[in-house]
């Protein structure tokens, strides 16, 4: 019985510790013994903590033997992209300056999963601070795509994305604040879901670009990215930035009929298919939009002339957010410091300061901190970060008008398939326009899924679903109905076969 | 298209108390003027008739109950555990280097 239990879903997972097919302990052994046999492969975890998930397994078994099940997540193996805050394991979000830093408290994500009973398999490599799209920028390694292992996982979530394609447990808790959670999701071939920002508290989550950072779910349907969501969901009264807006049963929202779909407007703009789109990628997009449509959907034309614009407003706001967020890892109040490993590299207050810093954080890092602190200073302030939030105050009214017209909208995660590791490394703006198609979401403060929708030269494709502001029941609906007709999410990568 | 120099990346590593190597900055400079380059493609945009900039949550003022949180309150973090992360310390204080005529001497 317990033969194979990692390739299952959160819903088969979960009924069958219900029905008493096999236990979590079961279920977290044949994940830990998957992550052993290729994780060496893959390096989609900084750290596996193999310790606590049994742990957390055993005390899982008691409750359901005495009936006191917490909930369909209970027992059921996860992991954490390394950027949350847990008391019950060091956080690092890929970073030397957090080598070994223990967190003090927990962040709201995982107590609530702890609440829920889920099992926490490890934390996943992700670029540095969450700033990259290849996991390239990790001090802890590369992480490598599971359907070609010279290509990328994509990021900044490539450890959660690969880790769902490698089925190293049944779900991943990431971050998306330019697309980190739909382009590995894209990438990897599995299921990725953004949420509104404000839809999950970011309490102990690391932030990099506070005004767009948002936790998401990596999955292998969107039926279990949807009951994670539920779980995750809701105000907090420690991040001031969560939202009231009342959670929805989400997976009970789903539908499964003939025509799920019918009644649901499905917009399609020009502007996501432009220039620089790989036509075999662009193609397999339009085949997923007829599938909608012959699911019931009315496929609408739509325009969004400003969103060309979006990834420079991006890549000026975000870093100007960085440069002020990242001033904590200052080597005085915690983390990797000049003043514990070699006190005798500075004289001054200022040089523990900037040797610290120039010393354990990376290019990328670096470079945004520059970049951000340039487009604040006195002088550019106005021409270049007031005029950014002017124009991510123009795209948001684009979408707020467009969602009056249509209920989601559909185009391609990314221009093309997983590059080439290395490929990109030395030209960070090639980088930044990887984000080109997912950034809009971010911008425009909407919620967006990535589902599988093919595949070109042997690597997944994805399918990017967008709905307005807390209306993730409708990209959830649309991604699930698109799932019930389709087979591209059930795919396994080669890896699998080895 | 404005270029970005050396010496100016050189004067904001120091706003940023970021150590850069000359390699560094000499990279930076390049590389910044070319994305600097890219995002000033911003000004082909009307926003002549954008009042007041998008505020992200769509609330104002959100407040906390004005209540101490009790020591076995889930949420409160002993003082101890975050002292604990700092590389020195003495007692219940973090220890830095002297701050007061830094200036003068660490110049």
């Amino acid at each position: 019985m317990s033969e194979n239990l990692h390739l299952l879903t959160v819903e088969e997972a979960s009924a069958g510790l219900v029905a008493g097919h096999f236990t979590s302990v079961e279920l977290t052994k044949a994940c830990l013994a998957q992550i052993e046999k290729l994780d060496g492969k893959v390096n989609a975890f900084v750290r596996v903590e193999a310790d606590l998930a049994r742990r957390q397994a055993v005390e899982s078994d008691a409750r359901r033997a005495a009936g006191k099940a917490l909930g369909p997540l209970d027992g059921i193996p996860y992991n954490l992209k390394d950027v949350y805050a847990t008391k019950d394991s060091p956080t690092t979000a890929s970073s030397h300056i957090l080598e070994d830093w223990q967190a003090p408290y927990d962040a709201t994500v995982y107590r609530k999963l702890c609440e829920a009973g889920a099992v926490l398999l490890g934390k996943t490599n992700t670029d540095e601070f969450t700033m990259g799209g290849s996991t390239e920028n990790s001090y802890y390694g590369v992480t490598r795509n599971p359907w070609n292992l010279e290509r990328v996982a994509g990021g900044s979530s490539g450890g959660p994305a690969a880790s769902m394609a490698a089925h190293f447990g049944m779900f991943a808790i990431g971050t998306d604040t330019g697309g980190s959670i739909r382009q590995p999701a894209g990438f990897c071939g599995v299921t990725g879901l953004r949420p509104t920002y404000g839809r999950v508290s970011r309490f102990g989550e690391l932030p990099m670009a506070s005004s767009f950072d948002q936790t998401g779910v990596l999955a292998k349907t969107v039926r279990d990215a949807a009951m994670v969501l539920e779980v995750i969901s809701g105000v907090d009264p420690l991040d001031a930035t969560s939202s009231p807006e009342p959670v929805k049963p989400y997976l009970s929202l789903l539908k499964d009929n003939e025509k799920p779909l019918k009644g649901v407007r499905v917009g399609v703009a020009a502007e996501f298919f432009g220039e620089g789109v790989d036509p075999r990628c662009e193609q397999l997009v339009r085949e997923g939009i007829e599938v909608l449509k012959a699911q019931g959907a009315e496929i609408v034309e739509v325009s969004l002339p400003h969103l060309r614009y979006a990834i420079a407003a991006y890549y000026i706001l975000v870093p100007a957010e960085v440069s002020s967020n990242m001033a904590r890892y200052d080597g005085i109040h915690f983390g990797q410091s000049i003043e514990r490993n070699d006190p005798k590299a500075g004289t001054s207050l200022n040089d523990v300061y900037s040797k610290t810093r120039g010393e354990y954080l990376g290019a990328e890092v670096k470079r945004r901190i520059i970049l951000g602190a340039h487009v604040l200073s006195s002088g550019y302030y106005d021409q270049y970060y007031n005029e950014a939030e002017r124009v991510r105050t123009v795209i948001a009214q684009e979408f707020a008008e467009t969602f009056e017209k249509v209920d989601v909208l559909a185009a391609p995660v990314s221009p093309a398939v997983a590059f080439k590791i290395g490929e990109k490394v030395s030209d960070p703006l090639a980088m930044y326009k990887e984000d080109v198609l997912t950034v809009p979401v971010n911008v425009g403060v909407i919620s967006g899924l990535s589902v599988p929708c093919g595949f070109v030269d042997g690597m997944p494709v994805g399918l990017q679903l967008m709905a307005g502001k807390f209306r993730e029941e409708e990209i959830l609906k649309v991604g699930a109905a698109y799932q019930q007709v389709t087979e591209w999410h059930k795919q396994p990568a080669p890896l699998l076969n080895q | 298209m404005s270029e970005l120099t050396s010496d100016h990346i050189s004067h904001l590593a120091h706003l940023s108390r970021l150590e850069l190597s000359s390699e560094e900055q000499e990279r930076f400079a390049s590389q910044l003027t070319g994305i600097v380059g890219y995002v000033e493609q911003l000004s082909e945009v009307d926003t002549s008739k954008v009042k007041q900039p998008l505020g992200v949550t769509g609330m104002t003022n959100v407040l906390a109950a004005d209540v101490v949180r009790g020591e076995d309150d889930p949420r409160t973090v002993a003082r101890d555990s975050l002292l604990a992360g700092a590389p020195a310390r003495e007692g219940a204080f973090i220890e830095v280097r002297a701050v007061l005529g830094e200036e003068v001497t660490g110049a």
